[in-house]
């Protein structure tokens, strides 16, 4: 890539940045009353217009809305892959490796429950052109064995061949470490052979801080949600963090959920500076992803800026998705605000 | 160039004339209406109260104004609002009635068929889509044993349709960038799964209305034909509208202006005041209509009409009218721009009507483009009836003049040649590309000149205000133009080899300057209050902030000097701007063959005349606002707005 290159497509990264919701967008969203008063105002914005253009915004669906955004941005990603000529280039193929993870678990879910119907109604039709997976043979796996035998020859079959190892212990839980696991190590080592070492640092640091968030997440949720004990936290841990097993480990000794939130909060002044009083966990940690990719968008790192629009959609689409649901359940527009990350 | 004097008036009279008196004062033209009480609590303390009646004008006014909207009448403009036979109230409604009963029909009936035509185009639209199905819509919707559902699928759900197992068909139609449109059947038994399948994959059903019965594509062609007819039926009833239009346009739009005229006049009613059966009212009139406008109600025996000064009600704000003459007064808008001096302020109109048209001739200086700007001034202000036009005729003409200096013609810059050597002068006076230096160094001269006359214009309105820190002290005051013009001086001395920089020249005309601008504040406390203090609010900060405060203040105004003189750069900038695109163009006409030439010249002439005259157009105003402007003008004052002035053009 030339530097002249990589500055347009730096350049064309932050245009739209600049074209996505800000923080006064979500204040009017969260004040709607219906999913058509949210479909139609991003009908009207700039960042959405022409996505939502052929909609009708009285009639649609709440998770077509969703869908919707989520498509626009897997094609934004395979656009701005494409336009750099970085089809070939592993770290800028981790996008679908991390949407065929979320697919596997999403099929797996639907095995373990029997209901296959879920797997085919939630799965994004927009990967089966992207994807080397054959998704329609996969959704007729009964067993994770059979499922198993459909992916041999792939780069699942290891992951895979853990998880049918397990035999009766294989709940969701467990597929779900594996599967993760597998997909972050292909990313971070992807990003350690593919990327300038500078680069590398900078994006790997984020990473593992995503990470962080995650397992800090997850461990909030199953002490506040099962009351879980610590062993069964450290075995749902996703290895790679920025923060340090000793830290992570002190955090699944707290007693209770409030507890780690306290533990949380001073354990970085930098992390508590993002909880409000009321917050949820959830939001804070999002709010930290944000800060990191808006940091790494500012980068002259054409890799870093990339995952970075990659992470900011994402904290996007999620938090349209929060708005929609607060709306559905009728929470207050402070309340919404309270879920949404900006 | 100057601002009209002013008088207060007063007017009391008999409530019954009120009305009459309100019509007389909106007559004249040249009323500026005040609230009879402008402090809160003085109307009680009098015993006067401020009238405040609903005025009956306003839904009569509306209606009205929606009927000349249907028909297409043009309200802006009045003709004449002296229409016989409107007195009262009642004389509107009983028209608005009668019109109401003759274009009600017409109007009814376009709505219906616009009705209809938004209802049977968009079934047509979603017809459009079914239309490769093939079968009537009864047969459809009839099948026994077949469950049937038309509609709309998402291009991603349709891909996913595959992945399913049960027994069902999807017949799309037609596709556009988000949609299948088309319909799925099964069997009666599968319904519900199906049906639940499908709205799990978004899909939006769409429901054919009960007038549709054949195949799509007969229903769809029947459709556009009721939708023809409508359309045609609308077009008659355009016609028939537009022919009432026509006929009695006129005389409804003289009949609106006349409400609006009463509407608006009662308006005026919330500024008087009454007591015992009488009205107060007051404002602001031009001395010099001041025996006309008694005279206007001298047929009226109750209504009294006094004048005061205008300065002997300290609440109310003098209203500020502008006096110019023919030169001047197509300046006014760029002048009001930024903002309508004061009552006791200067009238900067005649001296940015100057130098407007001075800078405008020197920087789009050529003789053929300043005609061609001169005959379109002419054409806006005659043709199009357009403000501008004047102020085009004036800058064209300019630069007519500076373009015969400069010897400029279309970009020819020796056509003229014959012409200075008839007149004896031999060759043109100025040869752009041979004098830079004078042209950038007159374009500053110019600068200076005009910077001095601001700060003169700023020590009058100082004296004029007896503002004497403004007038005296300030940076643009006494002190700053001393300063400022003696350093010109000690510059120009120093460049033409003529020290003049003694001692005593410096200590006298720009230390003493320096410290009197420093000092400002506190001199001009010492010459008005007799009294020596840093600060107008005692006690507010110390020496020390004052010094530091003062320090930075002094820093900028240096800058401000040398900025603002250097700006005046750009006024020798486009004069070679001007001459060298001119260059380019007749660079390019010499690259092509002759018939072509013509063409370039003159779609390059067009190209220069746009952008550049744009351009300078805007560096200029640019130049008043920030290098004039701010040195005196404030542009605080409220324009004098008589009542009654935008209702009509005759009257005057």
């Amino acid at each position: 890539m030339t530097k002249a290159s990589v500055n347009a497509t730096i350049t064309k990264i932050r245009a739209l940045h600049g074209r996505m919701l800000t923080a006064q967008d979500y204040k009017i969203l969260a004040g709607k009353k219906s999913v058509s008063e949210v479909a139609e105002y991003l009908r009207t914005h700039e960042r959405f217009s022409h996505l939502l253009a052929g909609i009708d915004a009285n009639t649609i669906h709440r998770g077509y809305l969703e869908e919707l955004i989520r498509k626009s941005n897997f094609e934004l990603y395979v656009k701005l892959r494409d336009f750099q000529h970085l089809k070939h280039d592993e770290f800028y193929n981790c996008v679908c490796l991390k949407y065929e993870t979320q697919q596997l678990l999403s099929l797996i879910a639907s095995i373990l429950s029997g209901t296959r119907e879920q797997f085919i109604v939630s799965f994004p039709a927009y990967l089966i052109r992207q994807t080397k997976l054959d998704f329609q043979e996969l959704s007729k796996c009964q067993s994770l064995h059979e499922l198993s035998k459909a992916l041999e020859g792939t780069r699942y079959e290891k992951p895979m061949g853990q998880i049918v190892g397990l035999s009766d212990k294989a709940d969701y839980l467990s597929c779900e470490i594996i599967l993760r696991t597998h997909y972050f190590r292909n990313l971070l080592q992807s990003i350690k052979n593919d990327l300038p070492k500078a680069d590398a640092a900078l994006i790997s640091k984020a990473v593992r801080s995503e990470l962080d968030v995650r397992n800090v997440v997850n461990a909030y949720r199953m002490k506040a949600y099962f009351g879980a004990p610590s062993e069964l936290m450290k075995q749902s841990r996703l290895p790679f963090s920025k923060m340090g097993k000793e830290k992570m480990e002190k955090l699944y000794e707290c007693r209770s959920a409030e507890e780690m939130i306290e533990y949380v909060r001073q354990a970085s002044p930098g992390i508590s500076a993002l909880f409000e009083s009321g917050d949820f966990i959830e939001t804070a940690m999002a709010r930290l992803n944000l800060k990191a990719a808006k940091k790494l968008l500012r980068t002259q790192s054409m890799p870093a800026v990339y995952y970075a629009i990659l992470q900011l959609c994402d904290i996007e689409a999620d938090n349209i998705t929060h708005i929609i649901e607060g709306i559905r359940y009728e929470l207050s527009d402070e309340k919404i605000e309270e879920l949404i990350a900006y | 160039m100057g601002i009209e004097k002013m008088l207060l008036v007063n007017v009391v009279g008999s409530m019954s004339e009120l009305d009459k008196t309100l019509l007389r004062c909106c007559e004249s033209g040249c009323f500026h209406i005040e609230p009879a009480s402008v402090k809160s609590g003085q109307s009680q303390k009098k015993g006067l109260e401020m009238l405040s009646e609903k005025n009956p004008y306003t839904p009569i006014l509306k209606e009205m104004g929606e009927i000349c909207r249907r028909l297409g009448i043009q309200t802006d403009k009045t003709i004449n609002y002296s229409e016989p036979g409107f007195e009262v109230l009642e004389d509107f409604e009983r028209y608005l009635e009668k019109l109401k009963s003759e274009i009600k029909t017409h109007i009814d009936e376009r709505q219906e068929c616009y009705k209809e035509i938004s209802e049977k185009g968009a079934t047509a639209k979603q017809l459009h889509h079914m239309m490769g199905m093939n079968a009537n819509f009864e047969q459809v919707f009839n099948c026994e044993h077949a469950h049937i559902r038309l509609g709309k699928l998402p291009v991603d759900s349709y891909d996913k349709l595959e992945y399913y197992d049960e027994t069902f068909f999807f017949v799309p139609f037609d596709k556009d960038k988000q949609f299948y449109w088309g319909m799925y059947f099964c069997t009666k038994k599968d319904k519900v799964i199906v049906d639940e399948i499908f709205s799990s994959l978004y899909f939006e059903r769409v429901r054919i209305p009960e007038f549709v019965h054949g195949t799509p594509e007969k229903e769809y062609e029947e459709l556009q034909d009721r939708i023809n007819k409508l359309s045609l039926r609308v077009e008659e009833i355009n016609y028939e509208l537009s022919r009432i239009s026509e006929t009695r346009g006129d005389e409804i739009r003289k009949i609106y202006a006349l409400l609006r005229f009463r509407h608006n006049t009662f308006d005026l009613r919330k500024n008087v005041a009454s007591l015992n059966n009488k009205f107060y009212m007051k404002g602001f009139i031009p001395k010099s209509r001041s025996e006309n406008f008694k005279k206007l109600f001298s047929d009226i025996r109750s209504v009294s009409v006094t004048y005061l000064p205008p300065d002997s009600e300290p609440d109310l704000t003098i209203p500020t009218k502008l006096k110019n003459g023919w030169f001047s007064r197509p300046y006014i808008s760029l002048v009001e721009m930024y903002g309508v001096p004061v009552y006791n302020g200067i009238n900067p109109t005649l001296f940015v009507a100057i130098t407007y048209t001075l800078l405008f001739g020197i920087m789009f200086g050529d003789l053929g483009q300043g005609f061609v700007v001169w005959l379109a001034g002419l054409f806006m202000t005659y043709k199009l009836k357009n403000k501008f036009g004047a102020l085009l005729t004036r800058c064209g003409f300019s630069s007519m003049i500076f373009g015969f200096v400069f010897g400029s013609f279309f970009g020819f810059e020796h056509v003229l040649d014959p012409v200075y050597k008839a007149i004896g002068m031999g060759h043109k006076p100025i040869e752009i590309f041979d004098k830079t230096t004078f042209i950038l160094i007159s374009a500053v001269a110019i600068g200076v000149a005009i910077i001095a006359i601001s700060m003169i214009l700023n020590i009058i309105t100082g004296f004029k205000q007896h503002d004497y820190e403004k007038a005296v002290f300030g940076c643009n005051g006494i002190a700053g133009f001393v300063f400022y013009s003696s350093v010109i001086a000690a510059v120009l001395g120093m460049l033409t080899g003529k020290s003049i920089t003694t001692a005593g020249y410096v200590i006298l005309l720009i230390v003493i300057p320096i410290i009197c601008i420093f000092c400002r504040v506190p001199f001009s406390i010492a010459v008005k209050y007799k009294r020596w203090q840093l600060s107008e609010h005692e006690g507010e900060g110390g020496i020390g902030n004052f010094i530091v405060e003062n320090f930075f203040e002094m820093f900028e105004f240096m800058l401000s000097y040398v900025s603002n003189t250097l700006s005046f750069l750009r006024v020798g900038g486009f004069v070679l701007c001007h001459a060298g695109m001119m260059l380019v163009v007749m660079t390019i006409m010499e690259m092509f063959a002759g018939a072509a030439q013509p063409i370039i010249v003159v779609v390059g002439n067009l190209f220069v005349m746009a952008m550049e005259g744009m351009i300078v157009a805007i560096q200029i105003i640019r130049l008043e606002f920030y290098e004039v402007f701010s040195r005196f003008y404030e542009g605080d004052g409220i324009p004098f707005a008589p009542v009654g002035e935008k209702l009509t053009t005759d009257i005057e």
